[in-house]
């Protein structure tokens, strides 16, 4: 008997007799438990191989509404916003607020989510993507868009920061699947900013940044492919860059009041 | 409960007998173990749920992927309280006197092993992953796997005549 199968034998010979008396149910059960928590924890229900990367997507497909912000919460409506993008684009200091602390109202409608980023960037905003899994989720303080931008993904996402876990949690390696850190949080101007650099994952790669502001984390995620995971490439990167990423969630276009 | 959630505890309740056995081997701790395959299950939860990323292609291959991993991060973390042995013990161990003991020289091998070498013998021989296999779920090499394993295999070369397997007859163990 050669060494592998020698081997091979030991190790099976020595795990045989656990499974009788493992109580796989407790197990299973306290697996499910902590996988909850982990959920509620990250409020990602995204690939845990980008799982801050695309974080922001998660949550607004995958929390229950119970869970995110209060529903219906009467906000105050801002200003109509021009969708050519005239508004200016520039960040603007905000403090940090205390955690659920809204301290400012959404202005863009989900549905016109697009124009204003093809106002902000230039480039050419195509289709939004409204059918499973991506959807549209316009709520008072909770906006959730799929669409094209230069042919490929793009996610953009508004939630309350107090339905997410901080951006120190978000990158902490201890919550990642390889142990490594989830991204980069930084802080420029005031704003709080999560960088996710650019992941592959399933034959796409993406890029991503959140920024809290307002209460609110407003977060971009940037595809170098139509779909979001086993279609090719159409571009040789995602076509909207960190620096244009960031300059898209640290826009005051998004809200009144800033 | 939702029916992907009644899908994922279907999966889990099959599988985690299997994760449990490597668990066992990487840990070298009943209690340990356990504790990794929940961490396990909790991150494998969340990616079963996740709904913008469709089904997990290899929920199988996915879930001990990342039990391996959390494995490797957590003893990179608590790399400070163990120690890889110099050398084995001296221990009967191939007197056949019973599986325990053999099951605990086996335990005390182990635990004189990197990490890393533990999982390339729990991946190479308990799973039978191919080399390229375990280095993909280990993130690491071909050549790192080929050199752990050499090495791995050398601590427990003590330990290979010796049957752990049970006569159901007579309730004990002999080759």
């Amino acid at each position: 008997m050669n060494d592998h199968s020698s081997a091979s034998r030991l190790l099976r010979d020595a795990t045989r007799h656990d499974d009788l008396t493992i109580d796989v149910d407790r197990v299973v059960h306290g697996g499910i438990s902590r996988g909850r928590a982990l959920r509620r924890r990250r409020r990602v229900g995204t690939s845990l191989a980008a799982a801050t990367l695309v974080g922001a997507i998660g949550v607004a497909a995958s929390v229950g509404p119970g869970l995110v912000g209060e529903r219906g919460t009467a906000v105050v409506p801002g200003p109509g916003f021009a969708t050519d993008g005239s508004a200016s684009p520039t960040p603007s200091p905000s403090p940090t607020p205390t955690p659920g602390q809204v301290d400012a109202a959404l202005t863009v409608a989900a549905a016109d989510v697009p124009a204003v980023v093809g106002g902000l960037l230039g480039g050419e905003v195509g289709e939004v993507r409204t059918e499973a899994p991506f959807g549209l989720v316009d709520e008072p303080q909770r906006r959730t868009v799929h669409f094209t931008y230069d042919g490929t993904l793009t996610t953009f996402v508004i939630e309350r920061a107090d339905t997410l876990a901080s951006c120190a949690a978000q990158v902490d390696p201890a919550n990642q699947p390889d142990g490594r850190p989830g991204g980069e949080c930084v802080v420029r101007d005031g704003v709080e900013l999560l960088l996710s650099p650019p992941e592959e994952a399933d034959g796409v790669t993406a890029q991503g940044v959140s920024a809290w502001r307002h209460g609110y984390v407003v977060s971009a995620v940037s595809y170098d492919a139509a779909d979001g995971k086993d279609v090719a490439p159409v571009t040789d990167a995602p076509p909207i860059s960190m620096a244009e990423l960031e300059e898209l969630v640290t826009s005051d276009v998004w809200f009144t009041g800033s | 409960m939702s029916t992907r959630t009644q899908e994922f505890e279907e999966f889990a309740l099959a599988r985690t007998p299997a994760l449990l056995r490597s668990a066992r081997l990487l840990s070298g701790d009943a209690h340990l173990a356990e504790d990794l395959v929940q961490d396990t299950l909790a991150k494998v939860y969340v990616r079963w749920h996740a709904t913008l990323r469709g089904p997990i292609d290899n929920p199988v291959a996915y879930a001990h992927t990342a039990l391996t991993r959390t494995f490797l991060s957590n003893r990179r973390r608590r790399s400070s309280t163990e120690r890889p042995y110099a050398d084995l013990p001296d221990r009967p161990v191939a007197d056949a006197t019973g599986a325990a003991e053999t099951r605990m020289a086996l335990d005390e091998a182990l635990a004189g092993l990197a990490p890393a070498d533990r999982a390339v013998l729990v991946l190479r021989y308990l799973e039978d992953l191919s080399v390229e296999e375990t280095a993909a779920r280990m993130g690491v090499s071909s050549g790192a796997v080929r050199n752990r394993s050499m090495r791995a295999l050398e601590r427990i070369r003590p330990l290979l005549d010796t049957s752990l397997t049970i006569t159901p007859e007579r309730g004990t163990t002999r080759e």
